[in-house]
């Protein structure tokens, strides 16, 4: 999977993206073109270095050199173009010669500006810089340089004597074809020359956009308070695990409305975690920020969490009901029940994933949800499947572990309980409950949020006679 | 600087090449450009023969890609940009010799302050902005602090016709600047048509469009009738306001944003309407071309004595000026 396909399926991934300080156009765009990385060993290679850029970031000694870099990185042009058409038997014209040059150029500054920070290897493109910058000016401007020949130094001179004495056009016109021949002459030698070099400028460009990648998400680790998470092999029983796990997107908008994001210790073992808690609990919400955290962790990112430890997998299975299968004609149980489909058949094919599912089959009437609910997690824990399953149906019996959100503290409240303030008496935290019972408190949160009592009272009627 | 050329074929190529002549030799960095695509060696509309811009050794010049590799003469490549136009990127470069070439720069304002900013980062002295076919937006003080109109035959083959309408763009150029206060309060705005009350308060009248005038009638002047529109001013608006009991003082970002027939402008004037601008252009002379793409010519002294009695400033013939 590439980062841009993650962007699009992983809820408030494009925020953090978005986020991302990236200072040049190159850097964007390989940066899209990321792939998930499944081996434990890479995501710790790939997330190490990121650690040693936090180091740069953090030394406040460093503020100058980074200003530096960051103006460096946005002078970067995305010439991937060029190098790819120096494979070809083609001249490179006078454009695209400048840009090589101001590759060079810049890229030789910043290979000085980091020579004393060794997180990313930056080619020396000194020859390039040679090639192109006959007369040593040290100034990223180009044309073909008198210097590159002495027949067209002699041209040109004397072109320009004759402008200057006045002669005719035709005269001068001859002069003037001769000078473009020698000059496509030297065109066609410099690109000889620097097609010798293509590796070299390749792998700069590769080296210049990951070290712009590299120091947005070392930037972004402190902006936002990111941890690096501990990545597990796999190999044992290990556990998924966060503490204070958070989910950046929302605590911004939780943030602008005066709120706080109450972040939560959550931690997954192989097999299936059953998770219930009332209405407003912050059930999707936490599937949510692991869905984040996880995947943000396989592109070698830092996670929204206090700590972390991470066991890497193939892919992330989820089945949200986000609501947008109306427009594919479908029912949301039918939509649901084909993408539960789609999990089982790649659990089978023996995928190593992550399944979150939330409020399993809360669409179809009580009787039949708990036993698809029941289904389901027999069938994720006989393959030993790592997955968190959310609902609010009691007597689920399939072999799982059992988690409750502690959701609504009333004896907690002082003052008058409104919808604004509800969330701050509600208690995200987790706590195991073999016990499987779930929260009886639907009507009564119907009520604090305003329900009509006339509404709320029937219900409580109806609940008494069953 | 910006040529204004009040309509295609006034000469406004010919009354570049002249400034530049005139610059050459000033010991300025002189840069040139063009807003969108002109200097076409025939002239797309009348195919007419064109004269191209004349650059000289040392001139900073930006065109897009295609015409630079056009261009038939040595110089030097400063920048290329990101952004692309389009005939491509645009390629700032130092002319090494004199030679013509095509011009095609930022096709939009926007564009156009920001080339002008980094050209000033480079030294540049006079930035000259070719104008293309009857746009004025690029003589906005916004963008240019000075311009040159040309005008001539092509306009109008009738000389009073033809000062009659000369003199609208330059009353319009002419409208005087609000007091530094107003100026202070209004310069931000973007949107939407505001009331200043007797207080110097502003309002946002919040009409949903100025299509709609008579239904918000009451609402408008709730607040007095001084009112900034920070868009166009259209006929449609100029009628409404001179139809109402009490005149009107108008306030406009700058001339450019008055798309009024001369008639409805005048009218509005005469009934003791006011229109002010937040910037003042500054007008520095008027080029004319008594020759017409469709053959005729008006005869260059006649034209010139017409307009400079009508104007009150220096009117120039410049290619009678170049012989």
């Amino acid at each position: 999977m590439y980062l841009r396909e993650a962007i699009a399926k992983i809820a408030g991934f494009r925020y953090m993206i978005d986020h991302l300080e990236i200072h040049s156009g190159l850097g964007r765009s390989s940066l899209l073109d990321r792939v998930w990385l499944e081996d434990a060993k890479q995501i710790k290679a790939e997330l190490e270095r990121v650690e040693k850029m936090v180091r740069v970031v953090r030394d406040s000694r460093n503020q100058l050199v980074l200003e530096r870099l960051k103006v460096k990185l946005s002078q970067v042009k995305d010439i991937r173009g060029t190098v790819k058409r120096l494979k070809e038997p083609v001249v490179l014209d006078d454009l695209e010669l400048f840009e090589l040059k101001n590759l060079a150029f810049v890229a030789e500054d910043i290979r000085e500006i980091i020579k004393d920070y060794p997180v990313v290897d930056i080619p020396c493109l000194g020859n390039l810089v040679d090639l192109l910058d006959p007369e040593q000016n040290r100034i990223p401007h180009f044309y073909i340089y008198d210097s590159y020949s002495e027949k067209l130094s002699a041209l040109r001179a004397e072109i320009k004597q004759k402008k200057r004495e006045g002669r005719e056009e035709r005269e001068i016109e001859n002069l003037y074809f001769q000078s473009l021949e020698e000059e496509d002459r030297v065109r066609a030698e410099l690109t000889l020359q620097i097609r010798m070099l293509r590796e070299e400028i390749a792998e700069t460009l590769r080296a210049v956009a990951y070290l712009d990648i590299l120091l947005a998400k070392a930037i972004q680790v402190e902006n936002m308070g990111l941890v690096l998470p501990e990545v597990k092999d796999g190999k044992k029983n290990e556990r998924l695990s966060f503490q204070k796990l958070f989910h950046p997107q929302l605590r911004e908008i939780l943030l602008q409305e005066g709120r706080k994001f109450q972040p939560v210790d959550v931690g997954l073992e192989r097999g299936v975690t059953l998770l219930t808690g009332a209405n407003m609990a912050g059930k999707s919400v936490l599937l949510k920020s692991i869905a984040l955290a996880q995947g943000l962790a396989q592109f070698g990112f830092y996670v929204p969490a206090e700590r972390a430890e991470i066991v890497p997998v193939s892919d992330i299975l989820t089945c949200m009901g986000d609501g947008q299968d109306e427009l594919s004609g479908l029912s949301s149980f039918a939509a649901e029940m084909l993408c539960v489909n789609e999990i089982l058949l790649r659990v089978k094919r023996g995928e190593k994933v992550l399944v979150l599912i939330d409020e399993l089959a809360r669409t179809t009437n009580p009787t039949e949800g708990r036993a698809i609910v029941n289904g389901v997690i027999e069938f994720l824990a006989a393959y030993q499947i790592r997955a968190l399953v959310t609902t609010h149906y009691g007597g689920i019996i399939a072999p799982c572990r059992k988690l409750r959100v502690r959701g609504f503290r009333e004896e907690k409240i002082q003052g008058k309980l409104t919808l604004q303030n509800i969330t701050d008496y509600i208690d995200y935290s987790l706590l195991e409950d073999a016990s499987g019972e779930v929260s009886q408190e639907a009507i009564r949160i119907a009520e604090i949020i305003g329900v009509s009592r006339e509404l709320t009272d029937n219900a409580k009627k109806f609940l008494d006679k069953s | 600087m910006s040529i204004v050329g009040l309509e295609k074929n006034t000469g406004k190529t010919e009354c570049l090449n002249y400034i530049l002549r005139q610059v050459k030799d000033s010991g300025k960095t002189i840069a040139l450009t063009s807003i969108g695509t002109d200097g076409e060696k025939r002239d797309q509309v009348c195919q007419t023969a064109k004269p191209e811009i004349e650059v000289f050794e040392d001139m900073l010049f930006v065109t897009s890609e295609r015409y630079y590799r056009e261009k038939r003469f040595l110089a030097e490549i400063l920048d290329i940009s990101e952004r692309q136009t389009a005939l491509g990127r645009l390629v700032t470069a130092k002319a090494l010799w004199s030679g013509k070439v095509l011009l095609s720069g930022p096709p939009d304002t926007v564009g156009m302050k920001e080339l002008i900013v980094q050209l000033e980062k480079r030294g540049v002295d006079l930035t000259l902005v070719d104008g293309a076919l009857s746009r004025l937006s690029h003589g906005s003080p916004t963008v240019s602090d000075a311009l040159v109109l040309t005008t001539g035959a092509a306009l109008s083959g009738n000389v009073r016709e033809l000062v009659r309408k000369t003199k609208y763009v330059y009353d319009l150029i002419g409208l005087k600047e609000v007091g530094p206060g107003r100026q202070d309060l209004l310069q931000g705005i973007k949107k939407g048509i505001w009331a200043i009350d007797a207080e110097g308060e502003i309002h946002d009248l919040q009409l949903p469009s100025v299509f709609m005038l008579e239904k918000y009638e009451g609402d408008i002047f709730k607040y007095g009738h001084t009112l900034y529109v920070s868009g166009a001013v259209s006929d449609k608006l100029l009628n409404f306001l001179r139809m109402q009991k009490e005149v009107t003082e108008l306030v406009v970002q700058d001339f450019t944003k008055i798309f009024a027939l001369p008639e409805t402008f005048y009218a509005f004037l005469k009934r003791g309407g006011k229109i002010n601008v937040l910037k003042q252009s500054r007008l520095l002379a008027v080029c004319i071309n008594p020759q017409s793409p469709a053959g005729y010519c008006l005869h260059s002294d006649q034209l010139k004595a017409a307009l400079e009695e009508s104007l009150r400033i220096p009117v120039y013939d410049v290619r009678r000026m170049g012989n």
